[in-house]
Order: structure tokens, then C-alpha cells, then sequence
């Protein structure tokens, strides 16, 4: 009978020109799509799916399973290729984004092999040409059980469809007739099972690597192709209807052979034709509708179930009808899928199609049992072409109208049956997948087709969205996808919390930045002003400045700035341990090791002043007129930038120390040719003034005595730089106060957080050049001590802020001489005469240091009540500024000049002013840095009209003739005190 | 603008994102986002950003004149001039003074080193173009009919300056259609926040580091010389981290700013320094510029088929002397050449069975040596680097400077070290397998974020403090 049953389908199938299209729509739908196989079963996959489709060939078409195979080969080709780009590809777990992998459910595994068994065996029964009457469609049902049809189902129906290595077993023997078994065996041989489980893609367009690696890197559910196999609602029904439905097939199976008997076998023919194309009704039906549709249409098909009683007896009549109908249907169908879905989306309504096509039958045979235990089951009873069309127009307007409405509800629906189907069925599916095949205990069976149908509706369900970015349906879809997924571990509500989260500070903060009030002024800790808001100008936008200043200012003056400061201060300390109570800042140094020419020390000849000058003579020139003595060679003045520090900043500073002995030094890095390119340049200036007491007070900084043992070894030696300079000296009296402060170290000599020393410090040094130069010099408990408190001074800077530094500023200690005095304030270029104070006792914060003198950069003149004749010109840098006060007793006039700020040509100076001592109190990192020892020589040969520093880009600065107060170097920033 | 800047940060892209996502039109997103790229390079090059957008033209005309007439003569030539025209503007820019100090070495002539300054971004913007339109040529992409989407591949702030080199193929169909969901706002915020927190927290701590042991470019690299040999290894695997997390610290925020908007762009740091082959370091590092360079300079058959090997050194060459216009660039790619040359005499096979632990002390010491050369750009100072590193500079194996500094930076330096092996992807697929450990990793994922992006804002604010800057005296 089967060959026979075989010989009349084919025949049939010729005619059934809709069933072609259906399986043409079919192929269509399998191009699409590809199976995101487990590794381990990837390379059987092609194999399986391609002989899983020439079985379905066969059935469907026989003769014409060439054509296909040609086509399937390629499709096969395109679906190798796309799962070996995405192999080579597909990244390993080194990425930045969690490899989450898609877990492998126990219930969706097996329950889904169930279902799909179960769905095939329908899809089979609904498919397949059968023999006679609904026997054959049954027993094409256990064709599909066989692991090569149950294979060429699920591949058709792919979406549906999970296999698993259950699948791989027998078929049902029960269900079957030896024969046929047989039969089956011989044109279906056992292969093994390829399919994932958990991912199917969809609607891969063969286009570039992106799309795999989108896939790959990101494992994200937002890519438009992987979908989520789940079953739909519909496929619950439906297991739970083919379990009964099978149970009613052997019923009808022994029927059938009772009928077979009484030879109506034109009509079982019919009957079988009929099956078929009901089944690919229903199928087409169930692509367009919905999960709650099919609900509905369950509904209505138990309504229906009694008319199908009652169409049963006209089954001649319907018979007709339904040779008719498919005809128009299938074309219906699939001329309405492109334009009602767009040209993409053709594969997924085939696949709704398969959906419906398990769905509907099994929908109407459970409701139809629901009615009746044991229904007779007849095609036409099953189906109500007219309502069956009806419905499915209404489904098509239905869902094109409410696709956002219903889906949620469907995907709630069906995520709430998995979850409980996950909850329930794990044990169940474990245990009774093998043995539904087996035994088929029908209520076991039942269960878990039902629980299969859930995931099978629940897959058909998701396999109808499609890939992204199609249009508010599949965004809708994915969306859905997405949430399905990762509402196990409610990744979608730790997204939408972190994204809560990130916007908020993000604009909070920024908000605040523009309302708050911003800060200005001046700024202790770094001795400058905070930037101001730059102003705009064609020139400055495209300069770069004035976007760079806008940056700027938004950083500068965020209110709170100096506790932000401290924050980062703090921070850093905490990047380590820091073991030896030490905190080293800057860029390390270590000074080369210098050997002091001792035999040169020895030969230092000292020189002794002379303790009754006279005042060198000067040639009374107006400013303007070059000097008569031209003998005078024309040095080259070196051009230099436009502020000087003290000395070049290099090396480490360190922090050491606690409470209120914490203290801020830096290395000394001073080499011994600086020091003898200082002595050479200082050299020169005695020449010029023979007769004048030329002084060279080196003064040390505090690292030459506070300095951790530890970095002794590291920085260069002061002392013997300082008498590395003593021995270059010619005719100069050397001043060192080194030995004579190294006695004092435990006094308050030197500032802790500060780079300057102390005035105690300066009376003792100057009580060394006092010895030297003979004059007056009272003890320090004749001045009046003044102090200035919370000094944080310059090395608080330099140090990072140091919170230890800030907890215990300085206190800036000086002393006011008790002669009488009056001072006079030039510019540096002596002009412009100002009386002041020798003090600015207002001095506050990091310029403490400047209550002596302020500024740097003018000439100050202070005439004394001493009248010794003696008149004594300081050329220093800042350290020379706390010496001044304990001269007051020794010299009838004191003039005060910077070399780095003196614009006249010191010679004259000296010359004019009637100079008898001319001291150099420079300090020792000054001495040894080459631009200063250049400032020096500048002072000695720049001309006198001019000033020698206007600014860095200008060369020599060419004469005037006049000079009548010009233009000044003073380099004015803003209102910038200099120390 | 740079990234990490607290202008940036709190200004820029709020305002960026408010406008961005105010409405749900890609034409209107994608004007905003030319927009704001283009103010973002305008910002630090206003008068160089006429230089971008030039080079765009120049692409997009030549990606439509291949499309007009593909494979023909018109073609190539359109391929030509683009090459001429974008790698003219890159050598001009920045290798014009290299090359006239080079040959000034070479033939005693003073002539004037011109001081150009250069744009910044300018190395990856012309190789983006260039990528274009050579994949135009060679059918991988479509050209891009839109002159403003073009623009928009080309200037995309988050990858302008400083990001991963994101071919056209990458993001071309992103750019006319691309959605952004919440797990997208979500992972690339949090893509940002750890590219800024691994830049701020970690990388600029590390470089004040590297300063204080090496010195710098602005004083020469004074200490290099006197440095231990504990230290000079110690400040060569510092140069090292410093770099990976610099680097990939700018790449995470240019992916997760990309991510916002929508965009995918592909990895561009994979953790190298698990690395087993020097090989492997380089597809896994810098994967977007090695790769540039395999696809578009190696497989060429510059050489003909005979020289197999000559491709190889003279990629090593380019991806060298790409990094930099200074001779320890190219020493530094002519090096890595040099090792992966042996490596592939030797066959990947016999890599492989090289025991995992020697395999991972060779790789270190070659990736560390080697940022080293990268670091130096004096010559006499990196002579001085390597006589430390063995030690022929007559210092002693480590000494009081070292050990301090080791101490004063352990925090530092382990979670650097810590960080740059992938033990957080690793945790979170361990966490993600149980539902109350993947709820838990969630969350602390999440107050890490905010966690970091505090830190880094406040540590952001000391930007604007240079103490050697402003102090007079």
C-alpha cells in the first residue's frame, strides 16, 4: 500500500501545484536561515540539513528533489561558509564584554526534542503525502520520527524545531506497522542530529564580516540576527494535541485498515490530499497569526468541532472545495507575505507558516478531543476551509493592526509559561523524553508536549520577529528578544540602573558646574591668579587660545577647588606604602659626584677689605650718553626669558618628617663648572672696580642641611661647590657662611615649607659678612621681632600640597632694625622714585617671605643714620632680600638691586651711586645655573640707555638715543607679587 | 578637547547628548553628531580642521569616482591620488622635520628644520580615509553617496583624535541606521567610565612615575643614567603599563562613546599582555593599526612573490615610523619585525609548544624592553637605558631610590598589573552562571562605575596644577 500510497502522492503532488509553492516558500525560508549550532555538533549540521532536506524532498515531491538538492547545495555552501566566518571570528573570552554565554536549558533542550518530535510527527502527518486517509498521515508522523525525517521536518520546520540527542533514538514502534517501519529504515537511515539548541539566525544577508563580528564581540542580543528559539503558545497546543492526536491515529490507523479493507481507497487517497493541504492551511493561517489567535481559533474550533461533524458527512463536497481552495490560498498566501511584510521577511512568514502548520491541526485535534475522548478523526472534520480563509484574512488585519499590542502580551504570555514551564519541567523532560518515544505513556507524553508546545508557540513566536532595525514590528520583537533573555539575571533592569545612574551624575555635575559661582582671584598655594573667562577675539580663536582658555577656566575654577586639590593630594599618598616617612615628588636626579680641588682650596688667598674706600669715581654721564672710557668692549648680551627663578628647579623634592618638624627640600644639583663660570663672570666685575670691596656671599639652601641620610649620596655636595667658587675668586672676598650656619641648624634658620630661609638664618649669615667687611653688626636681640603666622610657602607647591605640610605652615619670623632709615623704591632702571617701607608687614600666605622688600624687581635705596661713608650695593636674588635689614648699622646708604630685574648697566651704577661694597648675596643653586650666571654678566655689559631684557624674542635691543623714561623690562604680570 | 578633561566630561557631552538623543531621526542625529565633531577637532585645531574636512572631500569624491567607474583606469587612479594626497598631508606634517634633520645628518647641509606643529588626530584620520578608499576599490564597501555621512565617518569624535582606526566597513551601515537601547547607553557608559578611570587613576599616576625614575623629554631623561638596575626594569615595565593604559584606557571611551550613539566599532585592545608570541602581542594590541597595516601594506605584493619576508619588515617599518617621527620609533618596529620574523621561521606549531611559563617570561621581557625603545627618544639616553638594564652602567643591582619608589607605588603597581590581565571578564562569566552571584556582580558593577567616575572627576580637577608652571620667585 505504501508504494502505492507513494506512486498516487507523487501523482497528486503534481497536481497540487499550491503544495509546490508552499515547499518553494519553504526553501525560500530556509535560505535565510542558518542554525547557530553548538560547536561540538557544527560539522554534522550541513550534512543533516542537507539530507534532511532532500528527505523532504522526496516527501513532498518526490522526482523533483534534484532541483532542490541543486539548491540546497547552495544554501548549504552560503550556511557553511556563514558559520565558518563566524567561527573564524567569534572571539574568545579576552574581550572587554562578558562572555555570557546562552545557557543551555535542561527544559528547553529536551522538552523542545520532545516537542519537536511531537511537531514533526504532525508536520509529517500534515505534510506528507500519506497513504490512505488519516492513517498515512500518521504514519508519516512516525516517519518524522525517525531521526533522518524527524530531521527533514525540523529542518522545514525548522524554527520550531530543537533537536537534541534524544531525538536521535527510534522511532515509535508502537505506532507503526512493521512494514512501513521497514521501509522507512531502508530510505531513511539513522543520522545523527545536528541542530543548536539555543539560537537560530535569521536572515543573514551575505554581506561583510561586521555582522559576525557585531555578533562575536558584543554577544549582544541587540544584533540583528540572533534570535531565540523558543516555541510558541501555539506549539504547547499543539504538543499536547499531537499526543492526543497520536493517540487518536492509532485509533483512526485501525480504522483506516478497516477501511483500507473495504477498499475505499480513493477516498483515503482524498482523504490524505486533503490532510495535506488543510495542513498547509492551517500552516499559512498560523503564519499570520498569533499565539492568542490560535487560542482563539482553538476556541473557535471546538465551536467548530461540531460542524466539522457535521462537514464530515459532506465530505465529497468539502473534498472539493479544498482541491479548490488551496489552489487559491497558497498563491493568496504567498503574494500577500512580500507586500505585507516587506521583501525581507518572506522566511519568516514560511516559518509562521510551518508554526501554524503544527499549530492548527494539533490546535483543532486537542480541542476537538477536549470535546470527545476519542474523536473520529477525519481531515474534513478537522477543517473548516471557509472559517479556516476567513480567519486567516482577519489574522493578516489583525496582526498588521496590533502588532505592538499583542506581542507584549504574547511575549508575557509565553515568557510566563516557560518560566514555569522551566520550573516544572526540568525532571519531567529529563526523565521522560526517552520514554515518550518509547512507551508513549500518553499522559507523560501530553505534559511534555505540551511543555514542548510552549517553548515550540513560545520559538515560532520569536522566530517571527526579525532581524533589527526592520521597522517598529521587529524592533518591538527584538526588544522582547532581548528582555526574554536577560530578564534571567535582570541584565535589562542593571542596564537601565546603570544608565540611571551614569546620566545622573553626569548631568547633575554638569549642571552644578555652570550654575554654581565659580572661583577667582588668587590662589596662596600656586601663587598665581585662577584663569579668567578668555575674552574672544578673531586672533585669539585661532591662536588656539581661546578655546584652550575656556578649557582652562572650566577646570580653574571649579568651586571647591582647593578641597578637590587636597583630595588628589591625599590620593597619590595612598599609591603605595611609604615606608621610610618620606614623600618624594618631581623628576629623581643624581648629581654627579664632583672631587674638590683641595690644592686649589689651599691656595685660596684671602682678600681683606678695605675698610676705608673710597668711592670709585664715576664720570657724571646723563643717561643716554654712551661713557667716555670706550675702551670698554661691547659684550654680547644673552638673551634671556623674562622671569628668573631662583635657580633651576630639577631633582627630587622630598617631604619628610612629622608634625612640626614635617619639611619641604630640594637637591642641590650644582656642578663645579657653574660654580667656576660664576666666579668668572663675578671676576669681571671686580676688574671694572678695582677699588671697590667686591663680596661674594654663596648662600646655602636648607637641603644642604636637612636632607634624609638617604639622599645624601644622590645630590650634590654644597659645601664644596661653595668652595669650589672660593677658589676661582680673584680679588673677591669670599664670604662663607656655610660652617657658620651649619652651627645654627637647630634654630628656626631655614623655612619648612618654603624654599627661603628665615631671617635668623640671614642675621647669621650676615654676621659672617659683617666680620668680613668690618662693620657695625648688633646682636639679634636689638631688633624688633615681628612674625607673620600660616606661612605655606613655596615648597608647599612643589610638594603636591602635602596634607602634612598644610597642617603645620611656617611662621615667618622677622626683625626690624631700631636705626632710623628711609627707603626709596626705583624702577629697575632707576627711575621713578618712591619713598617706602623697608617692611610690608601685610604680607600674607606664600609671600611672606616678601615682608621684606616685596617685589623683586626694583632698585631699592636706603639711606641709614650711619654715617660711615660707606655706601653698599647688594646684588642678589631673592635671598638676598632678608639680609638687608641687619645692614641698616654698618652702611650709610644701602642699594638694593635684583640681577634678574636690573636694567641698567651695573658698572655705571656702581659708579654713580658712589658704591664702596659691592656684595653678591646669591644663592648657591643661582650660582650653578647657567642662565643666571648670564643675568649677572648681562647687568655688567648692557648698556645703560636700554634695558637689556625686553623680552624672550627680541635680540639685542638697539640703542636710544634719548632715554627718557621708556619702556621697562619690569616684568608686570598682572599683579603677580614676585618673591 | 581631550577626553579626559572635566570640560569635556561636563560639558561637552551633556550638551552632546541632550541634542543628540533629543530626537529619534537619524538625518537629525547625524548632523548633530557632525556638528559636535567637528567643534570637538575645531576645538584644539581651528585652523586645521579646514585639513579634515579637505581630506574627507578628497575620499568621498574618489570613493565616488570608483563607484562610478569601477575597475577601471579611473580607479586606480582615484586610489593613487588618495594615497598621494592623505599620506602627502601626513609626511608633511609631521615627518617634514625628520627628514630634513636626516638629511642634514647625512649630508652636512644646515638646512632649517622647519618646526611644523601637528595636528592632532591627523595620523588616524588620514589612514581611515586612505582604508575607504581602497576598500571602495576593492568592492568591500559601497562608497558612501552622502557627502555629510561620509563627513560624519570621518570626524566622528569619538574616534577622531585618538581612537581606534574604525574602517567604513565597520560602521558604514551604523551610519544611515543605528538605534541606541538602554544596554547600549548602559555598556558604553560604563565603556567610558572605565576608559577614563583606567586613563586618570591609573595611567597619569603611572606616567609622574615614569617621570620621577626616567626623566623626560624636556630634561632629557636626566636620571636614566644613574638608576639601578632593579630601577631601570622597574621604570620599563612602568613605561609599559603606562602606555597599555593609556592607550586602551582613550580606545574604551572612544568604544563606549560610540556605543552610546549607536555605533560599533571593534576592539582595539584585547588584554595583550597575556600574550604567548611576540605574534599574539600584536593581535592584541593596537589591533585596529595592525591591521591596517596587514591588510592594506602586507598582502599587497609590493615585493612580488619572491621576497616573502621583505612585506613583513617593511610593515615593521611603517607601523614604527607611523608611531613617531624619531629613530627609536622605527627601531622600536623594526625590533618587533625582527622577533616576529623569527617567530614565523620558526612555525606557529613550535610556538605553541613552548612551555606556557617560558613562552610568557620571553614575551614579557621583549614587550618591556621594548616599550623602553618607545620611551627614549634621545638615542644617547636610551643607550644609557639599555647599558642599565644589564647593568654595564656601574650601578648597583637596586638601591635606596628604587626600593622607595617601589614602596611609595606598590598600590600602583599591582593593581596596573592587575588590571591588565582579564580577571574581570573572567569573574563576570563565572558570576553570570548563578543567579545571585550575577545579581551581585551587577551591582557592584554598577558602583564601581559611579565609584570611578568620582574619583576620576576629582582627581581631573588638579588638571589645571602645574606648580613648576606658575611659580616665580
Amino acid at each position: 500500500m505504501s508504494n502505492n500510497d507513494k506512486k498516487n502522492n507523487n501523482e497528486h503532488s503534481h497536481d497540487i501545484l499550491d503544495l509546490e509553492a508552499l515547499s518553494k516558500a519553504y526553501e525560500e525560508s530556509l535560505s535565510a536561515l542558518s542554525f547557530d549550532s553548538a560547536p561540538k555538533t557544527k560539522p554534522s549540521g550541513s550534512r543533516d540539513l542537507r539530507s534532511a532536506r532532500r528527505e523532504t524532498d522526496r516527501l513532498l515531491r518526490g522526482g523533483e528533489e534534484l532541483k532542490d538538492a541543486r539548491r540546497l547545495t547552495e544554501q548549504d555552501r552560503r550556511l557553511e561558509q556563514m558559520r565558518k566566518n563566524k567561527e573564524r571570528l567569534s572571539h574568545s573570552v579576552w574581550t572587554s564584554e562578558p562572555v555570557v554565554k546562552p545557557r543551555k536549558s535542561a527544559w528547553l533542550d529536551n522538552a523542545n526534542d520532545q516537542a519537536r518530535q511531537s511537531g514533526e510527527r504532525a508536520k509529517a502527518e500534515a505534510s506528507a503525502l500519506g497513504s490512505s486517509g488519516t492513517s498515512e498521515p500518521l504514519i508519516l508522523a512516525q516517519h518524522g520520527s525517525t531521526p533522518a525525517q524527524r530531521q527533514a521536518q525540523g529542518d522545514i520546520l525548522a524554527p520550531l524545531v530543537r533537536t537534541g540527542p534524544e531525538d536521535s533514538r527510534e522511532q515509535r514502534p508502537d505506532e507503526r506497522t512493521g512494514r512501513r517501519r521497514r521501509r522507512r529504515e531502508e530510505r531513511y537511515p539513522e543520522q545523527p542530529e545536528f541542530r543548536s539548541k539555543t539560537q537560530i539566525t535569521m536572515k543573514i544577508p551575505d554581506k561583510t564580516y561586521r555582522e559576525y563580528q557585531v555578533n562575536a564581540v558584543n554577544n549582544d542580543d541587540s544584533v540583528r540576527k540572533t534570535v531565540d528559539l523558543e516555541m510558541p503558545a501555539s506549539k504547547m497546543l499543539t504538543e499536547r494535541e499531537l499526543m492526543e492526536r497520536e493517540q487518536a491515529a492509532v485509533k483512526a490507523r485501525q480504522e483506516e485498515e478497516a477501511r483500507a479493507a473495504s477498499s475505499n481507497y480513493a477516498r483515503s487517497v482524498i482523504d490524505d490530499i486533503l490532510g495535506n493541504i488543510n495542513a498547509e492551511e492551517e500552516a499559512k493561517k498560523a503564519a499570520l497569526g498569533t499565539i492568542s489567535e490560535q487560542l482563539e481559533a482553538g476556541k473557535q474550533e471546538n465551536e467548530e468541532v461540531g460542524q466539522a461533524d457535521a462537514l464530515t458527512d459532506t465530505a465529497a463536497e468539502d473534498n472539493v472545495k479544498a482541491e479548490d481552495r488551496p489552489e487559491e490560498s497558497p498563491d493568496e498566501e504567498t503574494s500577500q507575505l512580500p507586500g505585507e511584510e516587506g521583501t525581507e521577511e518572506p522566511e519568516e512568514q514560511a516559518v509562521p507558516q510551518e508554526e501554524t502548520d503544527t499549530a492548527e491541526p494539533a490546535a483543532v485535534s486537542l480541542k476537538k478531543e477536549n470535546v470527545r475522548v476519542t474523536p473520529k478523526l477525519t481531515p474534513e472534520s478537522e477543517y473548516d476551509f471557509a472559517d479556516m480563509i476567513s480567519r486567516v484574512r482577519a489574522d493578516k488585519k489583525k496582526r498588521a493592526a496590533d502588532v505592538a499590542e499583542e506581542e507584549p502580551e504574547k511575549a508575557d504570555g509565553s515568557e510566563e509559561e516557560q518560566a514555569q514551564e522551566t520550573l516544572t519541567e526540568p525532571e519531567k523532560t529529563d526523565g521522560t523524553a526517552e520514554d515518550t518515544e518509547r512507551t508513549a505513556p500518553a499522559e507523560e507524553a501530553e505534559t511534555e508536549e505540551n511543555a514542548g508546545s510552549v517553548e515550540n508557540a513560545a520559538a515560532a513566536h520569536e522566530t517571527q520577529k526579525p532581524t533589527e532595525g526592520q521597522g517598529p514590528r521587529p524592533v518591538h520583537k527584538k526588544k522582547r528578544l532581548k528582555r526574554r533573555k536577560e530578564n534571567k539575571y535582570h541584565e535589562m533592569e542593571f542596564s537601565f540602573i546603570n544608565s540611571i545612574m551614569s546620566l545622573g551624575l553626569l548631568f547633575t555635575v554638569a549642571v552644578s558646574l555652570v550654575v554654581l559661582e565659580r572661583e577667582s582671584g588668587f590662589i596662596h598655594s600656586e601663587n598665581r591668579n585662577l584663569a579668567e573667562f578668555p575674552t574672544f577675539s578673531v586672533k585669539s580663536y585661532f591662536d588656539g587660545q581661546f578655546t584652550k582658555g575656556i578649557t582652562e577656566y572650566y577646570t580653574d575654577t571649579i568651586p571647591g577647588r582647593e578641597t578637590f586639590k587636597k583630595f588628589g593630594s591625599e590620593f597619590s599618598k595612598h599609591l603605595g606604602i611609604n615606608t621610610d616617612d618620606m614623600v618624594v615628588k618631581g623628576s629623581h636626579k643624581t648629581a654627579e659626584k664632583e672631587e674638590l680641588d683641595e690644592e686649589k682650596v689651599a691656595a685660596i688667598t684671602t682678600v681683606t677689605a678695605n675698610l676705608q674706600p673710597k668711592p670709585s669715581t664715576t664720570t657724571t654721564t646723563r643717561p643716554g650718553e654712551t661713557t667716555t672710557t670706550t675702551t670698554r668692549v661691547s659684550e654680547e648680551v644673552v638673551e634671556l626669558p623674562e622671569i628668573l627663578d631662583d635657580g633651576q628647579w630639577e631633582g627630587d623634592v622630598i617631604v619628610f618628617g612629622k608634625g612640626e618638624n614635617v619639611r619641604a627640600v630640594a637637591g642641590y644639583y650644582g656642578m663645579f663648572e657653574y660654580g667656576k663660570m660664576y666666579a668668572e663672570t663675578i671676576n669681571k666685575w671686580k676688574e671694572e672696580l678695582p677699588d671697590v670691596n667686591v663680596y661674594n656671599m654663596s648662600i646655602p639652601t636648607s637641603s644642604a642641611y636637612y636632607l634624609p641620610k638617604s639622599f645624601r649620596d644622590t645630590v650634590s655636595d654644597q659645601k664644596d661647590n661653595i668652595d669650589n667658587i672660593a677658589s676661582e675668586l680673584k680679588g673677591i672676598i669670599n664670604v662663607d657662611v656655610f660652617n657658620d650656619l651649619a652651627k645654627h641648624t637647630d634654630e628656626y634658620i631655614y623655612s619648612r615649607t618654603d624654599h627661603h630661609w628665615q631671617p635668623r638664618g640671614a642675621y647669621y649669615a650676615g654676621k659672617v659678612f659683617a666680620d668680613k667687611a668690618g662693620i657695625d653688626y648688633p646682636d639679634l636681640k636689638t631688633y624688633d621681632e615681628w612674625k607673620i603666622e600660616g606661612f605655606l610657602g613655596t615648597m608647599y607647591a612643589y610638594s603636591d600640597y602635602d596634607s602634612e605640610l598644610a597642617a603645620n605652615p611656617d611662621t615667618f619670623i622677622y626683625y626690624k632694625p631700631d636705626n632710623s632709615y628711609s627707603v626709596t623704591y626705583y624702577d629697575t632702571d632707576f627711575t621713578a622714585p618712591r619713598s617706602g617701607d623697608l617692611f610690608f608687614d601685610y604680607a600674607e600666605g606664600v609671600y611672606c617671605y616678601s615682608a621684606i622688600l616685596d617685589v623683586d624687581w626694583e632698585v631699592a635705596e636706603i639711606e641709614t643714620d650711619v654715617k660711615n661713608g660707606r655706601t653698599l650695593v647688594i646684588f642678589k636674588d631673592s635671598f638676598g632680600n632678608a639680609l638687608v635689614p641687619f645692614m641698616t648699622h654698618g652702611f650709610e646708604k644701602i642699594y638694593v638691586c635684583d640681577f634678574r630685574y636690573f636694567d641698567n648697566n651695573a658698572i655705571d651704577f656702581c659708579k654713580k651711586v658712589g658704591c664702596t661694597d659691592l656684595l653678591f648675596a646669591i644663592s648657591v643653586t643661582s650660582c650653578a645655573t647657567e642662565m643666571h650666571i648670564q643675568a649677572i654678566n648681562n647687568c655688567r655689559v648692557q648698556d645703560n640707555v636700554n634695558p637689556a631684557i625686553t623680552e624672550v624674542e627680541s635680540a639685542e635691543v638697539p640703542e636710544q638715543a634719548e632715554y627718557e623714561g621708556g619702556e621697562t623690562t619690569a616684568s608686570v604680570s598682572g599683579g603677580n607679587d614676585d618673591l | 578637547m581631550v577626553f579626559a578633561d572635566l570640560f569635556f566630561l561636563y560639558f561637552y557631552l551633556p550638551v552632546c547628548l541632550m541634542l543628540y538623543f533629543a530626537t529619534r531621526s537619524i538625518k537629525v542625529r547625524n548632523a548633530v553628531l557632525i556638528m559636535f565633531s567637528l567643534v570637538f577637532y575645531a576645538w584644539g585645531e581651528p585652523i586645521w580642521v579646514s585639513i579634515l574636512f579637505v581630506s574627507a572631500l578628497v575620499d568621498y569624491v574618489n570613493g565616488r569616482v570608483i563607484e562610478k567607474y569601477p575597475e577601471s583606469g579611473k580607479a586606480k587612479a582615484a586610489v593613487v591620488w588618495s594615497l598621494i594626497f592623505n599620506l602627502g598631508l601626513l609626511v608633511g606634517f609631521k615627518y617634514t622635520g625628520f627628514i630634513v634633520e636626516n638629511f642634514n645628518a647625512v649630508t652636512g647641509l644646515g638646512v632649517k628644520v622647519p618646526k611644523i606643529r601637528l595636528p592632532i588626530g591627523i595620523s588616524f584620520y588620514t589612514f581611515q580615509t586612505i582604508s575607504y578608499t581602497i576598500d571602495c576599490y576593492w568592492g568591500k564597501v559601497k562608497p558612501q553617496r552622502s557627502f555629510g555621512r561620509f563627513l560624519l565617518y570621518v570626524s566622528l569624535f569619538p574616534q577622531l583624535v585618538a581612537g581606534p582606526i574604525v574602517r567604513y566597513s565597520v560602521i558604514g551601515e551604523e551610519i544611515e541606521d543605528r538605534k541606541t537601547t538602554v544596554k547600549d547607553f548602559s555598556d558604553g557608559f560604563s565603556r567610558v567610565i572605565l576608559g577614563l578611570g583606567k586613563k586618570v587613576i591609573i595611567a597619569n599616576n603611572i606616567s609622574t612615575v615614569v617621570t620621577s625614575v626616567f626623566g623626560n623629554a624636556a630634561n632629557s631623561y636626566q636620571n636614566v643614567g644613574s638608576l639601578s638596575v632593579a630601577g631601570t626594569w622597574y621604570g620599563a615595565i612602568m613605561v609599559a603599563l603606562w602606555y597599555y593604559f593609556d592607550f586602551s584606557g582613550y580606545s574604551d571611551i572612544a568604544i563606549g562613546l560610540g556605543r552610546i550613539f549607536g555605533f560599533h566599532f571593534d576592539e582595539n585592545f584585547k588584554y595583550p599582555f597575556i600574550c604567548r608570541t611576540v605574534s599574539e602581542f600584536w593581535q592584541r594590541w593596537h589591533i585596529s593599526l595592525s591591521s591596517f597595516f596587514r591588510d592594506y601594506v602586507l598582502y599587497v605584493p609590493i615585493f612580488g612573490k619572491r621576497r616573502k619576508y621583505g612585506g613583513l619588515f617593511l610593515v615593521w617599518f611603517l607601523t614604527g615610523l607611523w608611531h613617531g617621527a624619531s629613530w627609536n620609533f622605527i627601531f622600536w618596529g623594526l625590533y618587533y619585525g625582527i622577533f616576529i620574523f623569527a617567530e614565523t621561521l620558526i612555525g606557529k606549531k613550535k610556538m605553541k609548544k613552548m612551555p606556557a611559563v617560558a613562552a610568557h617570561i620571553y614575551t614579557k621581557i621583549v614587550i618591556v624592553v621594548g616599550f623602553g625603545i618607545f620611551y627614549f627618544e634621545n638615542l644617547g639616553a636610551l643607550g644609557k637605558f639599555f647599558k642599565g638594564l644589564v647593568g654595564a652602567n656601574g650601578n648597583p643591582l637596586t638601591d635606596q631610590f628604587t626600593s622607595h619608589t617601589f614602596m611609595s607605588n606598590l598600590w600602583l603597581f599591582i593593581a596596573a598589573v592587575f588590571f591588565s590581565l582579564p580577571v574581570i571578564p573572567k569573574l563576570k562569566e563565572k558570576a553570570f552562571k548563578k543567579e545571585g552571584t550575577a545579581y551581585l556582580i551587577q551591582s557592584a558593577g554598577i558602583l564601581t562605575n559611579a565609584l570611578i567616575l568620582v574619583v576620576s572627576s576629582l582627581l581631573l580637577v588638579n588638571t589645571t596644577n602645574n606648580p613648576f608652571l606658575y611659580f616665580r620667585f
